[in-house]
């Protein structure tokens, strides 16, 4: 028993330690340029890069814990990137050099770490970024593939760290970048579990027996019932081509995102390279994410949705993007007085 | 005494009592330097004839000793004056220890002469329990270690062990059949025993090693 | 005959005062509570490996407050925050009190010490002639609630445990000893601070660095044993050096009663 074990042992030290004990140095005597982003909070996404030689892209991220607001009334403890759900938007080229920064606040009570999907490396940045509170940590890595890419927190028990709120996208633009559109936007959904049911008031705590039989009490966009609506909802004008950065951090829930009264135009499904166009929902899975393009021609008020929908309606699932500009009645007429068919056909 | 100016003495001796009692216990909780199991750091608490006093923060200032393969308990103080790689390990480790040995020789065999000859290994237990003195002894054996410079030991106690691993940030955990989940750290010490670097990659710490040789004190 | 009554209720208040300090005043402290120790097992370990069997012990009722620190260092200067040395603590250390060797207003006599590192901590209970508890010892003794010693099967009592991780960190600590006592009379053990525990480094998340040697475990956890899960995951991110506004201790002491 004890052979085999050490056998079995010995074999997985071979393999962990295959990779790591060869010694590769990074970050030392590059001689790229250095670029300090300024990740933002969403919606809104930091500007279009168009590169064509690759960087070293230094980012600072800070985990914060802090009461905020869930829906009109009801308040929750949320784990954060850098102060809001979902966390700050990083933007990247494929091939850049990128030195991430992870602070935990002081004021915190839990290490964090941070796991990014746009990694290649053992555990996605986990296991080299775990920090207690008032510590920083730090790491390299290279966006080897292009993509948009979820990042979420990677400290045990992990779906408590990402059911209270610890996710973000990192997008990593092919070179040369994305297509250039009038407007982007970050929106990214997630699934909440709170002790009281849907509505009740006050400081809610996180109910783990609900995370795990997966029956949560608020699905939201953005962090928060509302976030996208009325004075928050999205903008554009009429004619201009909207590119929305979707992602969804879950934990539990596969959103079917669609823009009620739109199309998407394009898809890149899954975040990847391929383009699908003329879709009307689209699956993001937990832990993954989709771009979508759209085209807008017709002024109003449109409702993004997970068309899982008693989810939008009862849950919270419900965003806004509000269309201005001139009216398109070719394209749709709104309200018309009904008119006899049987008149229409009586004609020679 | 007379009835009413008994109230009034009894009330100042029950204050006396009260608050004498309080002054009393805590006088006698002071700390006596010779119960504590382990040295506090810091130079300040050393006594005249302690050694020349070290520069702040140093690993010889915990008073930790260690059971060498002779069977003798020693502080770790003769390793003074030398730049040391320090890490820890357990002798019934199947690949990771074993390897951790392997990446120290590399190490020192990639040094110069004169750097090499300065340099001390210290490899402690934290398995005291088995570790014997003979099974370390065979641990030297096993892997041709020179032992001018090479100093295998094991932990003179379990707290003596949590307390080199916290100073040199290795981790470790019981498993089952004897055997332990466990980092992998080197630290780099200078001549006083301050720490330049900590690293799992062992080949990474030459720079760090020339640098602690060079500091004099 | 009212008068001599009175005189000697205040003699019997007065001898019970000097000699039973339970009225926490700071510096003194009541004597530990006594347990008997028993068998644990470790949330994140698996089934084959070992439990381990605790010998019957004693603990702190309460963390240990910022005057009792306080006290300490004034008998042992080398702990003080303008000496201590950056081997035996980081830059948080003792940050909330206004001046070396005052507390200021930020840290009430009363409220548990905090911003201390585990070598800070060891020497204070060594000090006062007991010692950190070990993983074994601290959750043996916290997995108590009000009404049993296994208070983990008793939904609402989880529930009060897990709601600390909801609230987010008060501005000032409160003081010790406002909550409910569990059955052995430690008072504390969840919804104030962190606390330290000897051998906080037998906790390891796995992770670059970490050699499976034991085989380590990374299966389902048991819901009931969520909050110590997070505490095993805190306590993986500390090194002997760390401090934080959040962790404090209590002393343990070899031998007990039942």
């Amino acid at each position: 028993m004890k052979r085999s074990a050490i056998r079995m042992c010995g074999l997985l030290l071979f393999l962990l330690t295959g990779g790591t004990s060869s010694c590769r140095r990074t970050g030392e005597g590059r001689d790229e340029k250095t670029s300090f982003l300024t990740p933002t909070d969403a919606p809104a996404v930091p500007p279009s890069l168009s590169r064509r030689s690759p960087r070293l892209d230094v980012v600072e991220l800070e985990v914060r814990e802090q009461v905020m607001s869930l829906a009109s009334g009801v308040e929750y403890t949320f784990w954060t990137f850098g102060g809001h759900v979902p966390g700050k938007f990083i933007r990247v080229t494929q091939g850049d050099t990128v030195e991430l920064h992870l602070k935990n606040n002081a004021g915190n009570k839990l290490p964090h770490s941070i796991d990014l999907h746009a990694v290649t490396g053992p555990g996605g940045g986990s296991p080299s970024t775990f920090v207690a509170p008032g510590q920083e940590s730090q790491f390299t890595f290279k966006a080897l593939n292009p993509g948009l890419y979820v990042y979420h927190c990677g400290t045990p028990p992990v779906g408590m760290h990402v059911a209270n709120g610890m996710y973000g996208l990192i997008l990593v633009e092919p070179r040369g970048g994305l297509p250039r559109v009038d407007r982007e936007y970050y929106v990214m959904q997630g699934d909440f579990y709170t002790v009281g049911p849907h509505g009740q008031p006050g400081l809610q705590a996180f109910d783990e027996e609900k995370a795990i039989a997966e029956k949560p009490s608020y699905v939201v966009f953005n962090g928060a019932e509302g976030a996208l609506m009325d004075d928050h909802a999205l903008v554009a004008e009429v004619g201009q081509t909207v590119r929305l950065y979707v992602g969804n951090g879950g934990p539990n829930l596969t959103s079917s995102f669609h823009v009620i009264g739109e199309i998407f135009d394009r898809v890149y499904p899954e975040g990847g390279s391929r383009v699908q166009e003329n879709v009307q929902t689209t699956s993001i899975p937990p832990g993954g994410a989709a771009i979508v393009e759209l085209k807008v021609e017709v002024p109003g008020t449109y409702a993004l949705v997970d068309h899982a929908i008693f989810r939008a309606f009862n849950k919270g699932a419900l965003g806004q993007l509000k269309v201005f500009g001139p009216p398109a009645p070719d394209i749709y007429s709104g309200p018309q007085e009904p008119r006899s068919i049987t008149a229409l056909r009586g004609r020679p | 005494m007379t009835g009413r100016r008994l109230p009034a003495v009894a009330a100042t001796l029950a204050m006396t009592l009260f608050f004498g009692g309080r002054v009393a216990r805590r006088a006698s909780s002071a700390v006596d330097p010779n119960k504590s199991p382990v040295a506090t750091t810091g130079a300040a608490t050393r006594g005249d004839d302690a050694p020349s006093p070290l520069p702040a923060g140093s690993l010889y200032d915990l008073g930790l000793r260690v059971v060498g393969t002779d069977g003798r308990a020693r502080a770790l103080d003769d390793l003074r004056g030398h730049p040391v790689l320090a890490s820890m390990f357990f002798a019934s480790c199947p690949t990771a220890c074993p390897l951790l040995i392997n990446d120290l020789q590399r190490l020192e065999a990639a040094l110069p002469a004169d750097l090499r000859d300065q340099v001390r290994v210290l490899l402690v237990s934290f398995d005291p329990k088995r570790d014997s003195p003979a099974v370390l002894e065979a641990v030297v054996g096993q892997h041709g270690l020179d032992n001018r410079r090479w100093r295998v030991a094991a932990a003179e106690s379990e707290d003596g062990a949590r307390l080199l691993a916290a100073v040199l940030g290795i981790r470790y955990r019981a498993a089952a059949w004897g055997m332990f989940d466990h980092t992998v750290r080197v630290a780099v010490l200078d001549g006083a025993g301050r720490i330049q670097a900590r690293s799992g990659d062992v080949m990474a710490l030459a720079p760090a090693l020339r640098a602690a040789a060079a500091t004099r004190n | 005959m009212g008068r001599a009554l009175i005189t000697a209720l205040v003699f019997f208040i007065a001898v019970a005062g000097a000699w039973r300090p339970a009225l926490g005043r700071a510096g003194i402290r009541p004597e530990p509570a006594a347990l008997p120790g028993g068998r644990y097992q470790a949330v994140t370990a698996r089934k084959e490996a070992p439990a381990v069997t605790v010998a019957p012990y004693r603990l702190d009722r309460q963390p240990v407050t910022n005057a009792a620190f306080l006290a300490f260092i004034r008998e042992d200067s080398a702990w003080r925050r303008d000496r201590v040395t950056a081997l035996a603590a980081d830059g948080g250390y003792l940050a909330a009190w206004s001046e070396p060797l005052a507390l200021g207003p930020n840290a009430a006599p009363r409220a548990p010490v905090v911003g201390v590192s585990w070598f800070a901590a060891r020497a204070y209970c060594a000090a006062r002639g007991g010692r950190l508890p070990t993983e074994a010892e601290w959750e043996l003794a916290a997995a108590a609630s009000p009404r049993e010693r296994d208070g983990r099967r008793d939904p609402a009592w989880r529930q009060t445990v897990l709601d600390w991780y909801a609230r987010p960190n008060p501005a000032t600590l409160p003081d010790v000893g406002r909550g409910r006592p569990n059955v052995w009379g430690l008072s504390d053990l969840h919804g104030l601070v962190w606390e330290w525990v000897n051998d906080f480094g037998a906790s390891i998340l796995v992770g670059d660095e970490a050699r499976l040697c034991g085989g380590g475990a990374n299966g389902a956890i048991d819901p009931l044993d969520y909050p110590a899960f997070l505490r095993a995951a805190f306590r993986s991110s500390l090194e002997g050096r760390t401090t934080t506004p959040n962790l404090g201790f209590r002393c343990a002491y070899d031998g007990g009663g039942s």
